[in-house]
């Protein structure tokens, strides 16, 4: 159970007691960010075991890292600079990406979508979400799952924000189509 | 939520209807990503007991030190490059050897002590 005075602590106090090797206070971090990595994490990779260790090692590198962090920005987007990097890096190693063509995601609903009973929220979003490209994928994750600004997702992604704008709009036209075909 | 509403929320999530966040929230609030049960735990664990940490510090460090050889003898080199060719004129095969104005005798007398 976290301390409720590491819950109400800021981010910057969290890092510095972590450095001064407070576990509790790097737990306190984990806790707080957590879900934010997972909608990345889980967005990119879908829900897996798989996401799981990857969820774990973000945050073991940040862990090695934290001495690095200047401050400069939110800790939050150091945090997802690493996530996104870690996913990407984890997708190119593997070569497996879950990457799907319209037909066979058609298939699959004509399969699985027979009953309104069985519809589901998120197996929707993880199924358009696998159907994208890991390069448009990853701006939707930012955008849709984490609610960030062209200009956020910009600076996370290290893409200008006309790159990020265009990459939103095409995929935004996939999906579009996609869901159009799958009414 | 029904499902037409829901591919609503999918396709506008991505455009400017996004830039206050609020279709995320919505979005969020029926489709929830989070790690087991644990997670900390877990990552506390791997971190303490397997060393991971260390390998990525030093991993980190040695990529530092190799990218720090790596300029300083990239420019001890076009040093090295510049001052032969202010020398001798050229950069022949001769010049970096520095035999460029030897002749064979004085080679063989240098390298006996003759």
């Amino acid at each position: 159970m976290i301390n409720e005075a590491y819950t109400e602590s800021t981010d910057e106090t969290l890092v510095k007691a972590s450095l001064k090797g407070d576990r509790k206070a790097f737990e306190a971090i984990v806790s707080r960010h957590r879900k934010m990595v997972a909608r990345t994490v889980k967005g990119m990779l879908g829900d897996s075991a798989f996401a799981e260790d990857i969820g774990q090692d973000v945050f073991i590198k940040l862990y090695g890292s934290l001495s690095d962090f200047r401050g400069d920005a939110k800790l939050s987007t150091y945090i997802q600079k690493i996530a996104v990097n870690m996913t990407l890096n984890e997708l190119k190693r593997r070569k497996r990406f879950t990457y799907k063509t319209e037909s066979e995601l058609h298939e699959y609903d004509i399969a699985g979508d027979d009953a309104e009973s069985r519809y589901d929220a998120k197996a929707t979003v993880d199924r358009v979400l696998k159907m994208l490209e890991p390069k448009f994928r990853t701006v939707v994750v930012m955008r849709m799952l984490q609610g960030y600004s062209v200009k956020e997702t910009a600076a996370i992604l290290e893409l200008p924000a006309g790159t990020v704008l265009s990459r939103l709009s095409r995929a935004q036209e996939q999906l579009r189509k996609y869901l159009k075909n799958n009414e | 939520m029904n499902n037409v509403k829901l591919k609503n929320l999918i396709v506008n999530s991505l455009g400017k209807d996004n830039d206050d966040g609020k279709i995320t929230s919505e979005l969020l609030a029926e489709i929830d990503y989070d790690f087991d049960k644990g997670f900390e735990e877990n990552v506390l664990a791997k971190i303490f007991n397997t060393g991971k940490v260390i390998r990525y510090e030093f991993d980190r460090r040695l990529k530092f030190a190799f990218r720090s050889v790596s300029i300083a003898t990239a420019a001890a080199v076009i040093l090295l490059m510049i001052s032969i060719f202010l020398q001798e004129g050229n950069l022949s095969i001769d010049s970096l050897l520095g035999v460029g104005d030897g002749y064979s005798e004085s080679m063989v007398s240098l390298l006996t002590g003759d």
